[in-house]
């Protein structure tokens, strides 16, 4: 179904300036320490910033202290990294207990629990936090501010608390015509979930084949075409639940991608041709596994990595189009916060990690991530226009203001495989719009 | 000096306000030594010999040991003796010292001895809340809860309480009042006796010259003269009466007859008593020899007399009716003279003096269950050992004590403490008092347990590491003040060196100490008592436990930690504490000491003797409470070494694998209901022929299966079974309570109470069995074993003749196995529900036959069912119709101990692929993967290592074995990290040369990770995984040989990964080249992944290779995640080296791999794509 007018388009073109330095490995990792370093080099940088927040939210007259300062009964202000101990955290100990009698864990949507406990950490020390502190909206590895007293039994009796906040802008450029970037995740490609006729649809409407003049005159304006991760189907794991090898096993495993990289190969080939498209890596991908991912490698698409429309990039991505500040990831961050506290809906935790200057505290406890020890890549220098997470429930956005004028357009990208849409956000206005595909047949 | 000397105010009852407590008494220490001999110089009138002067001998290093524990077994001199099954055998390795020194010299008065420093008040979290008002003697009656009997040698006894002249003992009572307050109670006026059967002619009359002339017997012995000091009429022998026993062995017509009581003057005569009056003697100057024949009751320790006497049981409630006491205050109204000597000796709260026979003991039931609010502490200490040795006394410092003190009951222990050597950061949570000075530190920690005063200690180790450290270390350091930890305030502490041996757990050689009045619990001794485990270290013992791992710092890290700064000395703070709580939890968790006091209430035994003794002292116990009421005494054995009775055997197992519901019926507890049944005692045996002289009828005894004769219920009802009576019944009803009973801590009580009622009614026929015990009675043992094999027989003979298909059954039901009090029956019924309605049938029926209490009772079905041989079977366990309870292995590689991880891994996976998902391919296949695996390399280090103990000293091991050629090997790389005596030796069989016997390529499993070194697959699939795989797919598979070839011989086998060790050999001279990642094909560019060939599959390659990669970073992420989680802090390094940890290895082994794998998938960047 061809447009009756057969008018041609030509597409828009951006400016392009990939900023993910940080997140790439530009060597071979030679050693993998331990994890202590992140969590100082993190409390380190995090701690002034922190402290000036404290500082003007509740004056110079409480006194900053360190754990070892702290006497009973006197107010103060005490700074660390969160901690919080849950019980129904799966437990690699608990995994390998020789005791077959306790069931094997089973994997909860959730660990946060009712009986958790909160601690604020130190570098040496750390103490358990009581009071006016909601747990249910506070997750591990957050560099955090506390006021209040230490009791009798040891414990830390909160009266308020804060964050480092969202750091500040840069300054919004003016773009005065319309200008796309788009926004797709979770293709989820090779497996049994078979969403390729939409996939198809939107395939053609993005690339012009497809829709009204007014659509293809829109698509034209799509300048980019963010992939944030997940593109081929989880790998299938043998399904008994009885078996165990993997508990064990330093076993070679065959890879179950090579289908659903073939088709993802085939599916750029589509898109490349038209525009520039942002290929993140996910959890689900052919990549290394923990945080930052590196950009999937090019052999793994031989037809499509000649064109010069495909970028393979990593996973956080940011970069700037036409001057507006985009990051984003692959959605692991907001699903691991979700996981660890009681914030249901993607946007709010995306909101909290900005106003904690991270965006992905979780990590390393639940969330994989290499062991930085001289940087964290994933502390906010700067606050983003557009912050995205691919892989989310729902295709949901909001504009978010900051305390010192900051304008940050939040975007939950839904799982194609799941809720087929397409999103567009506009360079000019930050408007978003939503595109579903419903499959015709 | 001038706020205490000798007997200055009493400990713990002072609260008052002592603001310079703490420097004062660490000041003068050395002054209050010295102070305190000048106190005994100058009471001469305390009526001893200076030269047996108690803190003479201690200073000089001859330690005077005497406790409760020792006393009555020494003094006896009848050494106890390895028991048949699970006991203990103590041999004394001390010198012969002086008898004199050996008991305890407490002098009542306190004037005699060094003099112990004072109770300091200087917490008020520390000391024990005050007495609420003023105990009243003359109004109030006082009550405890007692935890530790023990007796000393009263020197000077109080006018008041002295009935014979010389010094006599007196017993201790500690305790805890239900308010918390401590209590010590000298009850006085209680004499060791014995007995000896009257000989025949023996008249009233002659009990005057029988009892001079064994006094004269007994002052000849210089011994015994010297214990009996210079008093005006020293007399060893006190009293003789006849009375009217009857000797418990054996059954005779006559019934009671004379029987001479001998009261002696002090416990430790009793040897020689025995002796001489079992060599015989002449009553009379030149008169004839009298042969008065075996002694009776001469080998029961002192304080099991008392308690018997006095119905006291361990752990009971006493009660001090108003009056009928005196309590002990400093008196210094006479010039600051103690008076007459009836100040307070202890560091109780409250001290007082009764006569034994008035107080009151309640048995431990009704109101009388409940616990008095104890006082536990749980300790750790940290020592800065040298590099590479591992911590002696006499060198290395004590640089930490950590302490948890807990009331018993509640959950978190209201004190957390930690002493440190030189600065240390603050702790939250836990208070850290730094010092500057050992001396210092050790003296203060002195203080803390006197003001404390805690009625348990635990710790972990603590008998034979931390309590022997800090006191020979205080020793060493020449404290002087520092070694009155127990609750007597002049009494020092010292160690003693002692072996223990026992079938159940080897030889061990302890350390023992005196602590009066507090009971040394150590948590790892119970655990070796108890519980059979891979490893007992306190980290494995946590993670079996608790599923939680705990840091393990080598002790090689810890002088670094110390030599560090605040922060780092606080991290060993934080871990020391931490090895402090988890005794505690773990107490809590296995509620081992609520257990230990309802065995000790039970079986009547103090508290002590259930860890320092067999099992045997529990059964004599209750034997002679019920001999003393029936007037029955017992003999003192002679040991004798037996034939071996025919055990317990089993019907022949018929092997296989049974696809049908199997039922199995139960023996209740099957030995002790045959007693009941029979009524099998001492008191009823009937030796063979006697019947006739005794004109016993056929129906007045039974003869066993063993041939062995007792005589009915009706004739006299036997002892034991009267005893199994009272504690089957006891059980029910705790049981019923224990439904009942809502208050958690009074529900573990009942829960103890249980299962110390089951145990000991358990134990009886064991201690009957006891060849080398202190009453064996193999007529007893043998006849019980017999019946239980006729029982067996005849329960299996009814089955297969009643239950047959022409009696309407589904199948003629086959007893397939039976083992010692259970059958196992097929009865052919296709479900679990109807096997279920037959076996209750079936088990109702059969019990008809047998004679009460013997009942045959339904437990359990199991289906499907693996019978392999004799004590192995598997099988999905049954006691409800629908599901499962769980897979229950018996004698099955899932739960031995001498074996790798990896086949308990492979054998219970196969099981729960056989038996719960009934898939025998699954099972089949998943074995062959294993194989595969373990072939190519693929399987994790942790799961292939073998533990064993080292056990023995070189020369005493016979064979070569692996463990031991490692410990030499260590030794010769690295004396210090090596392995000692008694530590468990982690090892792996290492592939080398062939020709060298497997236990010569044992190595150290983190060597072989650092080195490469390649493992011997090969041993473990022949060796390890092999039989057992056999075993249990045998019966399956239809024969051994077909498993065999199946399992063993497939294609899975032929695929072998051989490792390159980088170590020995031509290593160094190999030079590799870059290869193809896939194919190995040598490579033109060296840089490159792939040959020209292979990449043209480049993309499904380096999905193989990143697949890898990934794998390797989740696992990387999860483990050192945990370790982090483990230690508890995020911001600091892991420096655990715990190899019992499953992580220890496998973490290593993945920073390893990864780095490979990140290399391999880092090739792929070159080259154009």
């Amino acid at each position: 179904m061809v447009s009756e007018t057969a008018q041609a388009f030509s597409r828009v073109h951006s400016d392009f300036q990939n900023t993910s330095d940080r997140f790439v490995f530009t060597a071979v990792r030679n050693s993998f320490p331990q994890y202590a370093q992140l969590y100082f080099t993190r409390l380190e940088i995090m701690r002034g910033r922190v402290r000036e927040q404290a500082l003007q939210k509740w004056g110079r007259d409480i006194p900053i202290r360190t754990l070892s300062e702290l006497t009973k009964d006197e107010p103060c202000i005490i700074i660390g990294t969160a901690y919080k101990e849950m019980e129904l955290k799966p437990s690699v100990l608990k995994d390998l207990s020789e005791n077959l009698d306790i069931a094997t864990q089973p994997i909860l949507p959730r660990y946060a629990g009712d009986h958790d406990t909160l601690l604020l950490e130190e570098e040496t020390q750390r103490i358990v936090l009581v009071g006016n502190i909601d747990m249910r909206e506070i997750v591990t590895g957050v560099t955090v501010a506390i006021m209040g007293t230490e009791n009798e039994d040891g414990e830390f009796v909160v009266k308020d608390h804060c964050f480092a906040g969202m750091p500040p802008q840069p300054e919004y450029p003016t773009i005065n015509t319309d200008c796309y970037v788009a926004f797709l995740s979770g293709l989820n490609l090779g497996g049994d979930v078979s969403s390729l006729a939409t996939l198809d649809l939107c395939i053609e409407s993005l690339t012009g084949q497809f829709g009204t003049a007014v659509q293809q005159r829109k698509m034209s304006k799509v300048t980019a075409l963010v992939l944030a991760g997940n593109h081929i189907a989880p790998v299938k794991r043998d399904t008994d639940v009885s078996d165990q090898k993997t508990r064990y096993l330093t076993r070679h495993s065959s890879a179950g991608s090579i289908d659903g990289m073939q088709a993802l190969d085939g599916v750029l080939m589509q898109l490349v041709a038209c525009m520039n498209v942002f290929l993140m890596p996910g959890a689900n991908d052919p990549g290394n596994y923990m945080l930052p991912q590196q950009s999937l490698h090019p052999c793994m698409l031989p037809l499509s990595n000649k064109s010069t429309g495909l970028r393979l990039v990593t996973n956080p991505f940011e970069a700037e189009f036409n001057g507006v500040k985009f990051l984003g990831t692959s959605g692991q961050n907001i699903g691991d916060i979700y996981k660890n506290c009681h914030i249901d809906e993607p946007l709010t935790a995306m909101e909290k990690t900005l106003t904690w200057t991270h965006i992905a505290p979780t990590a390393p406890d639940t969330l994989a991530c290499y062991p930085f020890t001289d940087v964290d890549p994933f502390i906010l220098e700067a606050t983003p226009h557009v912050y995205f997470a691919g892989n989310q429930g729902a295709a949901g956005y909001r504009l978010v203001k900051g305390p010192t004028g900051q304008t940050v357009l939040l975007l939950s990208v839904p799982d194609f495989s799941k809720v087929p849409t397409l999103m567009l956000v506009n360079l000019k206005n930050l408007e978003v719009e939503r595109i579903t595909f419903k499959d015709a047949i | 000096m001038s706020q205490r000397g000798g007997f200055a105010g009493r400990g713990g009852y002072n609260r008052g306000n002592r603001g310079g407590g703490r420097g004062s008494s660490s000041g003068n220490t050395p002054g209050a030594f010295r102070g305190g001999r000048g106190a005994f110089n100058s009471s001469g009138s305390s009526g001893r010999g200076s030269g047996h002067n108690s803190s003479q001998s201690q200073s000089n290093g001859t330690p005077p040991y005497a406790t409760q524990y020792s006393g009555g077994s020494r003094a006896n001199g009848q050494e106890e003796e390895e028991i048949e099954d699970a006991d203990i055998m103590i041999m004394d390795e001390m010198e012969d010292l002086p008898e004199l020194a050996l008991d305890d010299e407490i002098n009542g008065s306190g004037d005699a001895t060094a003099t112990g420093p004072e109770t300091l008040s200087t917490s008020s979290k520390w000391s024990r809340p005050p007495l609420t008002r003023d105990v009243n003697p003359n109004e109030d009656n006082l009550t405890f809860q007692q935890i530790d009997v023990d007796h000393y040698i009263d020197a000077v006894p109080l006018s008041c309480f002295k009935t014979f002249d010389g010094p006599t003992p007196v017993t201790r009572l500690f305790g805890v009042t239900a308010e918390g307050c401590s209590v010590l109670c000298h009850a006085h006026g209680f004499r060791p006796y014995f007995y000896i059967q009257a000989p025949t002619g023996f008249r009233a009359d002659q009990l005057q010259a029988f009892m001079r002339a064994l006094n004269a017997r007994l002052l000849n012995e210089q011994t015994i003269a010297r214990g009996l000091g210079n008093g005006a009429s020293r007399s060893a022998v006190l009293e003789v009466n006849i009375v009217q026993k009857e000797n418990m062995y054996g059954y005779s017509e006559q019934g009671k007859r004379d029987f001479i009581q001998v009261k002696l003057a002090q416990p430790r005569f009793m040897a020689s008593a025995k002796r001489i009056v079992e060599s015989g003697f002449s009553l009379l100057q030149n008169g004839p020899v009298v042969n008065f024949g075996r002694t009776f009751e001469t080998n029961v320790d002192f304080e099991i007399r008392f308690m018997i006497d006095a119905k006291v049981f361990g752990c009971n409630w006493i009660e001090l009716p108003a009056k009928k006491y005196r309590i002990r205050t400093s008196s210094r109204d006479v010039a600051g003279f103690l008076h007459s000597g009836a100040g307070p000796v202890s560091r109780c709260q409250i001290e007082v003096d009764c006569e034994w026979s008035q107080l009151i003991s309640h048995p431990p039931d009704g109101e009388w269950s409940k616990v008095a609010p104890l006082r536990i502490l749980s300790f750790d200490i940290e020592c800065a050992g040298r590099k590479g040795i591992f911590p002696e006394a006499q060198y290395d410092p004590v640089i930490q004590i950590a302490n948890m003190v807990q009331t018993l009951g509640e959950t978190q222990p209201f004190i957390r403490n930690v002493f440190t050597l030189d600065t240390c950061d603050p702790i939250v949570g836990s208070e850290v008092l730094c010092f500057t000075t050992e001396e210092e530190l050790l003296n203060r920690w002195s203080q803390f347990v006197q003001e404390v005063d805690p009625d348990i200690i635990t710790g972990y180790n603590i008998q034979n590491f931390d309590i022997p450290y800090v006191v020979e270390r205080a020793d060493h350091l020449k404290l002087f003040a520092f070694p009155f930890i127990g609750r007597i305030r002049n009494r020092k502490s010292y160690i003693r060196n002692t072996n223990i041996s026992s079938k159940q757990m080897g030889r061990r050689e302890n350390k023992l100490c005196n602590i009066e009045g507090r009971v040394v619990f150590d948590l790892l001794q119970i655990l070796l008592r108890e519980y059979k485990l891979r490893s007992y270290t306190l980290n494995a013992v946590s993670y079996h436990f608790l599923q939680e791992q705990k840091e393990d710092v080598h002790h090689s890290i810890i002088s670094q930690l110390q030599n560090g700064n605040e922060q780092t000395r606080r991290r060993l703070a934080v871990y020391c504490l931490k090895d402090a709580l988890l005794p505690l939890r773990l107490i809590d968790k296995l509620m081992c000491l609520v257990n230990y006091m309802e065995m000790a209430r039970v079986t009547g035994v103090p508290l002590t003797y259930l860890m320092s003794r067999g099992q045997q002292i529990k059964v004599v116990s209750q034997l002679l409470r019920r001999a003393a009421e029936e007037d029955y005494v017992m003999p003192s054995m002679q040991v004798e070494v037996g034939d071996e009775f025919t055990g317990a055997t089993v019907l022949e197992p018929n092997p296989g694998y049974y696809d049908t519901p199997i039922a199995t019926l139960d023996f209740a507890s099957l030995y002790p209901s045959i007693m009941q049944a029979h009524n099998l005692c001492y008191t009823t045996l009937l030796r063979k022929g006697s019947e006739k002289t005794m004109n016993l009828g056929e129906h007045d005894f039974i003869k066993t299966p063993t041939g062995d004769q007792f005589v009915k219920k009706r004739i006299r009802k036997g002892l034991l079974p009267d005893i199994l009576e009272g504690l089957l019944t006891a059980r029910k009803k705790a049981k019923q309570d224990l439904a009942k009973e809502t208050d958690p801590l009074r529900k573990k009580v009942l829960d103890g109470r249980q299962l110390a009622l089951k145990i000991s009614a358990n134990s009886v026929y064991g201690f009957t069995g006891a060849q080398v015990g202190k009453l064996p009675c193999l007529e007893i043992s043998g006849s019980v074993t017999a019946f239980g094999r006729l029982m067996i027989e005849k329960s299996k003979a009814y089955v297969e003749e009643n239950f047959t298909v022409d009696k309407g059954y589904p199948t003629d039901a086959v007893v397939i196995y039976g083992d010692t009090d259970s059958v196992m029956i097929k009865f052919g019924a296709a479900t679990v529900a109807e096997t279920m309605k037959i076996g209750r049938e079936a088990a109702k029926q059969i019990s008809t036959t047998f004679e009460s209490p013997i009942k045959l009772e339904f437990e359990k079905v199991y289906f499907p069912y693996l019978l392999i041989s004799k004590k192995r079977y598997a099988g999905l366990y049954f006691t409800k119709p629908d599901v499962h309870d769980k897979m229950d292995c018996k004698g099955i590689e899932t739960v031995r101990r001498d074996n790798c991880p990896l086949v308990a891994n492979l054998i219970d996976t196969c099981l729960q692929k056989l038996l719960i998902h009934r898939n025998k391919e699954g099972a089949i296949k998943y074995a062959k993967e294993v194989i595969s695996d373990l072939l190519c390399n693929r399987v994790d280090i942790s799961q292939l290592i073998i533990t064993k103990e080292l056990s023995k000293t070189d020369k005493e091991y016979k064979g070569n074995q692996a463990h031991v050629e490692l410990a030499h090997k260590m030794r010769k790389r690295d004396a210090g990290s090596a392995p000692n005596l008694g530590d468990r030796v982690p090892y792996v069989i290492v592939a080398g040369d062939k020709k060298d016997a497997a236990y010569k390529r044992s190595e150290d499993p983190i060597y072989i990770l650092d080195n490469n070194i390649p493992i011997d697959t090969q041993y473990y699939l022949e060796n390890q995984i092999s039989k057992p795989l056999i075993r249990i797919f045998g019966p399956i598979l239809g024969s051994e040989e077909k498993a065999e070839s199946i399992l063993l011989r497939g294609d899975h086998t032929r695929t072998k990964t051989i490792a390159i060790s980088r170590t020995g050999g031509l290593a160094a001279f190999v030079k590799t080249r870059a290869s193809c990642i896939q194919c190995k094909a040598v490579l033109n560019n060296e840089k490159e992944a792939l040959c020209e060939h292979c990449k043209k599959n480049a993309s499904s390659i380096y999905q193989g290779v990143v697949a890898d990669l990934h794998g390797l970073e989740d696992k990387f992420a999860g483990m050192w995640v945990q370790c982090q989680q483990c230690q508890g802090s995020l911001h600091q390094d892991v420096i655990c080296t715990n190899n019992d940890c499953t992580i220890y290895y496998m973490r290593k082994k993945a920073q390893k791999d990864l780095t490979e794998q990140e290399k391999i998938v880092r090739r792929f960047d070159y080259g154009d794509w």
